[in-house]
């Protein structure tokens, strides 16, 4: 009855891949699951069941009544009991569930034979006692389904009251009608089992799932109290009523199985929650010696397998042994309850009896050593067949990537491989066929949720995309598909069932900046204020991680914060804004642009991670003013730039500061002239016009001028008067920029003179000092040195007409023209002269007459 | 006259082509004295005083003198269009060398 078992234990391996559903899953249970699909999906969520075991004590278990013989002569409801609770103890140490059971029978009344029990191996002796007392408590009058069903729900509702959220089954043996009892028709009794008032349906409301195990024809169980059971339970037509529970009960709330033959009560349990195994086990003929027994059946072991379960019900009332024939001549070996462990050929074997006709032997291979074609033969005083069913198990598992998660509303490519379910190591190089995968949320059964699409991507992994539209924190990843051994006669289920992190997007507080109190600073601390806000309605939290300076690297600061840098986490709660400041004050004497990086850590959704966060913001230090140091330096840079002027000036005087045009290209004429007041060149000696001077000019070679100091000065030919520029020296070099250049005359014996230009400008020097040039031109200038008064009067010239005869005084000097090469302007400048001499004659004479008394 | 009696040499005249680029040359050089002085870096400031004293002074300077040249052997009172500009420029650019300099002595003090 070790299958009965299985019927919650594969229920159980289940539970933690599905931990979270509604806290009252009972009652969430989706409607289109049948109850053993609901109690797998309370159970991944509760991981607490109450089982109540009901037993049918009534005396059509084991007595004949007339012409019908006992429905269950040789006990199987207790091996199915038995069975159930080593299997339960196993998986609730295995799992974690925790499993409390209690016991009860009814024939006529109801009785609770072992009120609740938490299951464990130490609980396990006194409990499978008490289910070996069901052998022989088939004596009752009745079959009070009423009173047995309500029975289980007091007990169940007692075990409720706890408050621990549960789920809660029962497990009820019968082999027949209902009979109460009471006297009244079977249909009154039928319709009063299906009122709306009957135990089964109060069961149901309360959302206790309901298995009903009728046992078998031997008993007499007819297709109408068959059907009648299964309404019981499931709801729907009897041959009373036509809904029965008035939909109270249905395939959600209870399961009803019907065994023909009490070896199948094991295989029944086991198909509940496990639809692998067949309703219909395949089954050979058991011998009474293992010599020349020709009945056997076959199974390979190669590598990829590393254990099997053989399940096996006999006949009635025999002692099944199983003998273990290998390949390659490791010889036989017989299983017995007297020889229950043997290793033979690289098996190791365990033979389990659960009861008298009713086996389970666990087999761990070497896979190597065992490998081959193995033979079973059931023995069995009876000689009847025996049902069996063999599952090869595989350490291998069809399991999505390590580590793979689904962010819900997100898409992911993800991929399925075949690992090792021990060391978790890729698996490669073996064949899967009927790889299919199906994700759910955890919780919800694998026949409902998205069908994965895979596409085998070449390297023994299978590639998938999936969006998650779920709203579950965790989903399970159901996958299935098999290895085939034996040339295909077997196949080895690989697939698994795992979890799957959903997580919420990733939801973390929001940092900004608000507020900076400067751009930039002299050595003032600059405060940054920071706005933390929460986002989606998502609590999070905010630490402060320090400051540092990205660029420049060299810049100190001294940081302060009103959030210490301790990991102190400060709460940022939805719709309340946090504030924090942090202010930096530099440290290092420097003016540079500063980018700052201050770092927080903030927590939301995931609450396990920490996102960091820099926030960069820039500040310009300054360097406070050293007035006296940016004036000295400036006053010094002002003098180097003045001197280097200085030196630019003295260059370009030096180059440029010269006559114009240069002494080179100037040419002279002198001459001893005789000037009337009246500005008309007269010879003493002949006392006539002198018009012979001015025809000198014009046909005497001009005289270059004597340079004095190159390009700078230069004397007339006859060294009486001195040309110079007067920017010489360093600082007239000043006068490129302040002012204009200029040039001078000087009479070289310091004789007073007249200077005059091509203007007709005039200008005198009575004590011999020099005379400027309003510029570097000297060109078309003459100079009159005045040097005596002839007061004689002119000698008669017939020439001059009296009337035209000059007067006395008159003026005599040294006349010098500077000219340019082409004496272009000679006319002009001597017309000038005389012109000058004509105007300034009352001058001239006083500055001689001046210069003779000195 | 006999002109062939003289072996004269005639003054070089003046190019005035060569004073027009070199008055570009100058204003266009104090664009880095103003952004020296606008934008008061170190290096900028420096590089704008540097500037001024060894381009654009003496490119101004250069012009200037031969503006009196000019003036003075052919006598016209006007400079030609855009040199005259020079001896402005001259002004204006002691301006922004001192500023430069001030600036430059903050930046480094």
């Amino acid at each position: 009855m070790r299958l009965a078992g299985r019927l919650l234990v594969a229920a159980l391996t289940l539970a933690p891949a599905m931990p979270l559903l509604s806290s009252v899953a009972r009652a969430d249970v989706t409607p289109s699951l049948t109850a053993d699909q609901g109690l797998r999906q309370c159970l991944a969520t509760n991981h607490v069941l109450n089982v109540v075991t009901l037993v049918d004590t009534s005396g059509s278990l084991g007595f004949a009544t007339g012409t019908i013989p006992p429905s269950d002569p040789h006990n199987a409801r207790v091996t199915a009991l038995e069975a159930l609770l080593h299997q339960l103890t196993g998986l609730t140490k295995q799992q974690g569930v925790s499993v409390n059971l209690a016991m009860a029978g009814f024939d006529t009344t109801a009785t609770t034979y072992q009120t609740w029990s938490s299951l464990t191996n130490t609980s396990l002796p006194a409990l499978s006692a008490v289910a070996q007392s069901f052998a022989t408590k088939n004596t009752g009058g009745h079959t009070n389904f009423i009173a047995g069903l309500h029975q289980a729900w007091n007990l169940i509702s007692q075990a409720e009251q706890s408050g621990v959220q549960s789920c809660s089954a029962v497990v009820w043996f019968t082999d027949g009608q209902i009979d109460l009892g009471t006297g009244t028709s079977l249909a009154s009794q039928v319709q009063q089992m299906c009122a709306s008032t009957s135990p089964a349906v109060t069961l149901a409301r309360n959302g206790v799932f309901t298995f009903a195990v009728g046992l078998g024809d031997f008993g007499g169980m007819t297709p109408s109290a068959a059907r009648e059971l299964k309404s019981y339970v499931q709801g729907g037509a009897n041959d009373v009523v036509t809904n029965c529970g008035d939909g109270a009960m249905s395939a959600a709330t209870g399961g009803f199985f019907r065994v023909a033959n009490p070896q199948q009560l094991l295989f029944a349990f086991e198909g509940i929650l496990n639809p692998s195994i067949p309703a219909n086990p395949p089954s050979i003929v058991s011998c009474r010696m293992a010599a020349h027994c020709s009945s056997a059946f076959s199974f390979v072991v190669d590598t990829n397998e590393d254990s099997f379960t053989l399940t096996a019900a006999g006949p009635i009332g025999a002692e099944v042994d199983t003998v273990f024939t290998g390949p390659n001549g490791v010889g036989s070996m017989q299983l017995s309850p007297t020889n229950p462990s043997v290793v033979i050929g690289g098996l190791t074997l365990h033979y389990e009896s659960l009861a008298a006709n009713s086996v389970i032997v666990t087999g761990n291979m070497t896979p190597h050593a065992a490998k081959g074609l193995w033979k079973v033969r059931f023995l069995d005083a009876q000689q009847g067949p025996v049902l069996y069913w063999l599952q090869m198990h595989s350490p291998f598992e069809l399991r999505v990537s390590p580590g793979t998660s689904f962010v819900q509303t997100q898409n992911k490519s993800a991929t399925l491989q075949l690992v090792n379910a021990t060391t978790g190591l890729p698996v490669r190089g073996v064949s899967v066929q009927g790889v299919s995968a199906r994700i759910a949320p955890a919780g919800v059964l694998t026949n409902v949720g998205t069908l994965l699409n895979l596409s085998p991507s070449g390297d023994d992994r299978w590639a998938f995309n999936f969006t998650n539209d779920f709203s579950e924190p965790l989903l399970q990843l159901t996958t299935t598909g098999f290895i085939m051994v034996n040339g295909g006669a077997q196949q080895i289920p690989v697939g698994t069932t795992t979890s799957v992190a959903a997580p919420l997007p990733a939801d973390y507080p929001t940092v900004s900046l608000v507020h900076q109190s400067a751009h930039s600073t002299q050595g003032r601390p600059v405060t940054f204020t920071f706005a933390i806000r929460a986002t989606n309605n998502v609590t999070g939290c905010i630490r402060f991680r320090g400051l540092s300076v990205q660029t420049p690297n060299h810049l100190k600061f001294k940081t302060t914060s009103s959030l210490a840098n301790d990991g102190t986490c400060l709460t940022v709660a939805p719709g309340a804004e946090q504030l924090v400041t942090v202010s930096v004050k530099p440290r290092t004497l420097i003016s540079e642009n500063a980018t700052i990086a201050t770092s927080f850590e903030v927590r939301g959704r995931p609450s396990s991670q920490w996102l960091p966060v820099t926030m960069t913001n820039r500040v310009f230090v300054i360097q406070p003013l050293n007035i006296a140091k940016a004036s000295g330096l400036t006053i010094l840079l002002i003098a180097l730039g003045v001197l280097l002027l200085l030196g630019v000036l003295y260059a370009f005087n030096k180059r440029f500061g010269r006559l114009i045009p240069e002494g080179e290209f100037l040419s002279y004429f002198s001459a001893f002239v005789t000037v009337t007041s009246t500005g008309k060149l007269i010879d003493l000696s002949t006392g006539g016009w002198d018009d012979e001077t001015l025809a000198a000019f014009k046909s005497k070679d001009p005289v270059r001028s004597v340079p004095l100091v190159q390009d700078r000065q230069y004397a007339t030919p006859d060294g009486s008067m001195i040309l110079s520029v007067d920017n010489r020296g360093f600082f007239g070099s000043l006068r490129l920029l302040f002012g204009q250049p200029s040039a001078s005359v000087v009479s070289a014996n310091g004789f007073p003179f007249l200077l005059g230009d091509k203007t007709g400008e005039v200008s005198t020097s009575p004590g011999g000092e020099p005379i400027a040039l309003p510029t570097m031109e000297v060109v078309g200038i003459w100079m009159f040195v005045p040097d005596r008064l002839a007061t004689d009067r002119l000698m008669r010239n017939e020439t001059i007409s009296r009337s035209e005869l000059p007067d006395p005084p008159f003026l005599q000097g040294d006349l010098t023209l500077v000219l340019n090469a082409r004496r272009s302007d000679l006319a002009l400048v001597f017309e000038n002269f005389l012109k000058a001499i004509e105007d300034n004659f009352a001058i001239s004479t006083e500055m001689l007459a001046q210069d003779t008394e000195e | 006259m006999d002109d062939s009696a003289f072996d004269y040499i005639d003054a070089p005249e003046v190019n005035l082509g060569r004073l027009r680029l070199l008055s570009l040359l100058s204003t266009v050089s104090l664009a880095l004295p103003i952004g020296g002085a606008a934008l008061g870096g170190k290096i900028w400031s420096l590089a704008g005083y540097v500037v001024v004293l060894f381009v654009t002074i003496p490119l101004a300077l250069v012009v200037r003198l031969t503006c009196w040249k000019l003036r003075a052997e052919t006598g016209q009172a006007t400079l030609p269009t855009f040199i005259g500009f020079v001896p402005w420029l001259l002004r204006v650019t002691f301006v922004f060398a001192i500023v430069c300099v001030v600036r430059f002595s903050m930046a480094v003090a």
